[in-house]
């Protein structure tokens, strides 16, 4: 982080007016002017790659063909399209050796794709080894109940009717749990830490083209209403590219959510100059015990990434164990705003 | 029909003696030698020698004498043989000519035209070979006109010379023998109005005086890198046609600006401050300025060749900054 801010971004006028306008950060794009300097042609050239991925990305015509349901899970794995397989089952259907012969073809293929690294991916490249580099994480977990959770935002939508999501809650709970302990809402620049009074959430967004982390703002300060409304909005915009250079500054803490996939626990990279992060899983079902009774619930795992420079084990331990008492015990702290 | 630029200039002075009465000529050789540059020549024989005056040499006297003429009602077109020369005239021309219009609250009209010739390259010294419109340009209440070509030196002569204004009307004497397309028929052409020489979209050339055709010279090598260059002359640097630069720079995002004069503290640097001023957000590049260097204009012919801003000065100017993306492809 040091070393970036060290060299400036230099672009032209027209060129910052035009991303300026367009709420795309200077980072993204690659400056070709004199000394690097990004002009009005590199923007351009950017929002172009960009659109053309999209349109790459845009289904055309969805053909309806028959497949065998074996044929179909080995192009889902192999990544195979069947747009161009011949069937060779009844009625042209596919069969599995149809696409285990494209599958031959394709490994038979030995161009691979090379790409330079550029724009946001060399950015989050860049970042992410500096935070590895320069930040000695250490990554901690824990197994919570969510059952009451699940069940409190299921009441909470019914009651409301209002759509919110896990994360907003989350934003919630960690907004709350920083306020308890303003030890963990620190930043390390330059060999200075700065204690943050203000409880800024980000919130690690996946795009094709790569992460983004906009910001909830005095999340604290937000009942649940307010943080859904503010996260849906950031998240719409950074998928569509819309953020303002405001959205992402100033972020305390981050919120890495991989909930919606397959993942237990992780070790989350810390989005410096931040001091930690929170890696969330998904909730499955599963049995719990307690005083000596078993009994089914739901849980989650929670892994809370901080950096051992700015801060030692134990009060990291004592913020995860906040989190998880406001996780297994929610109208704590959310029956405070009605 | 095709004629050179000082015979522009003469056609245009005997079309408005025959069409106006009140104009009259006066200078230094202008009646009987015709002219330093022949361009009052065959004037005294056919309007006499009461309308083409032989001055002695006393500059300050015979701008003076315009000032006082053309308050009375008459059009006298002055000739200040060389623009050097000038500088002793100031007082006359910055304190009395540029003044009076304003101070009567505009109930006096001073229809007075200085024809001068400036600039460098024919071995003249650096007392005979300055542009000096920057200083000019400088003071309010008086118009300057840089005409480029033979068309533009007739049809804005025209339009000084029925101008109620005091107009400075700098001719170039390296273009005397330049020749160009003119109309048999009257025609003028407005102060205030640049013209596109050439239309381009990656660079924008504004160029004064004689530097619009080393800036059309160097278009062909620009086009062979991949540069398509606009060049837009101001024929009239008071009044400016800041639209006319502005809308261009607006299109191109890059600005180059061209004069014989010295860079420093030249009209390129306040067209340079403008633009920032206004459209800094349409810049995609630093703006250039091509000029002089800041020396007296040599005599050595190496050395004024040296000194003189070429085609090669301004592709240099435009190669530094059209560097990018859309340029890659000649850069090798």
């Amino acid at each position: 982080m040091t070393s970036l801010l060290a060299k400036p971004t230099f672009a032209s006028p027209r060129a910052r007016a035009y991303a300026n306008k367009l709420g795309i950060a200077l980072d993204h794009f690659e400056g070709s002017g004199p000394n690097g300097r990004i002009i009005e042609q590199d923007v351009i050239h950017y929002t172009e790659k960009i659109n053309s991925q999209i349109k790459d990305l845009t289904p055309t015509k969805k053909q309806h063909r028959k497949i065998t349901p074996l044929a179909k899970n080995i192009s889902n794995i192999q990544n195979i399209s069947i747009e161009q397989v011949q069937g060779s089952g009844m009625d042209g259907k596919i069969v599995s050796a149809d696409i285990l012969i494209k599958v031959q073809q394709s490994n038979n293929i030995t161009d691979k794709k090379k790409l330079r690294l550029a724009g946001i991916r060399k950015v989050i490249a860049k970042r992410m080894t500096d935070s590895k580099r320069n930040a000695p994480h250490v990554t901690l977990t824990v197994k919570t109940e969510a059952t009451h959770l699940v069940n409190y935002r299921n009441v909470y939508m019914e009651k409301h009717k209002i759509k919110i999501s896990f994360t907003d809650l989350f934003v919630k709970i960690v907004a709350e749990s920083l306020r308890k302990h303003p030890i963990i809402n620190v930043s390390l620049e330059e060999e200075m830490l700065t204690y943050h009074n203000d409880i800024n959430i980000g919130i690690a967004v996946a795009r094709e083209e790569g992460l983004i982390v906009p910001v909830i703002h005095n999340a604290d300060q937000k009942s649940l209403e307010q943080i859904s409304f503010d996260v849906k909005d950031k998240v719409n915009r950074a998928r569509t590219r819309k953020l303002k250079r405001t959205d992402t500054e100033n972020s305390r803490f981050t919120i890495s959510n991989l909930g919606m996939y397959e993942v237990d626990a992780f070790t989350p990279v810390i989005n410096q100059p931040e001091s930690a992060i929170l890696g969330i899983g998904r909730i499955i079902e599963d049995i719990i015990v307690e005083n000596s009774q078993i009994r089914i619930g739901k849980t989650m795992v929670l892994s809370l990434s901080f950096d051992h420079r700015v801060m030692d084990g134990a009060p990291a331990a004592e913020f995860l164990g906040e989190l998880k008492h406001f996780i297994e015990n929610p109208e704590d702290i959310l029956s405070l705003q009605n | 029909m095709l004629i050179r630029y000082n015979k522009a200039i003469n056609n245009a002075l005997r079309e408005e003696m025959q069409k106006d009465s009140t104009v009259f000529i006066a200078g230094e050789d202008v009646g009987n030698a015709g002219g330093s540059f022949g361009i009052t020549r065959g004037l005294i024989a056919e309007f006499g020698s009461a309308r083409v005056i032989d001055t002695p040499i006393s500059e300050s006297a015979i701008v003076g004498m315009a000032v006082g003429a053309s308050s009375t009602g008459l059009r006298p077109v002055i000739e200040i043989m060389f623009m050097d020369f000038i500088a002793v005239c100031f007082d006359q021309i910055i304190n009395q000519a540029a003044k009076m219009r304003y101070m009567s609250g505009g109930q006096m009209a001073l229809p007075l035209v200085i024809r001068t010739q400036g600039g460098a390259g024919l071995n003249a010294g650096p007392q005979h070979s300055q542009s000096l419109e920057a200083l000019l340009f400088h003071i309010p209440g008086i118009k300057v006109v840089m005409p480029s070509n033979p068309y533009d030196a007739k049809g804005l002569l025209k339009t000084a010379i029925r101008d109620n204004n005091p107009v400075v009307f700098i001719e170039n004497k390296a273009l005397y023998g330049m020749k160009g397309e003119v109309p048999e028929e009257d025609y003028t052409i407005p102060f205030g109005k640049a013209k596109i020489v050439k239309e381009g979209i990656d660079v924008t050339i504004v160029a004064v005086g004689q530097m619009v055709n080393k800036a059309l010279a160097a278009v062909e090598t620009l086009e062979n890198n991949g540069i398509s260059a606009e060049i837009i002359d101001p024929r009239t640097i008071t009044p400016l046609d800041t639209d006319t630069i502005k809308q261009s720079v607006k299109k191109t995002g890059r600005l180059i600006i061209v004069h014989e004069a010295v860079k420093i503290g030249g009209v390129g640097a306040e067209i340079a401050a403008m633009i920032q001023e206004d459209i800094f957000d349409y810049l995609d590049a630093p703006i250039q300025r091509v000029g002089a260097p800041f020396t007296p204009v040599p005599y050595s012919k190496p050395l004024e060749n040296y000194y003189l801003p070429n085609e090669n000065d301004i592709i240099n100017a435009v190669k530094k900054i059209c560097v990018g993306r859309q340029f890659s492809f000649a850069s090798h």
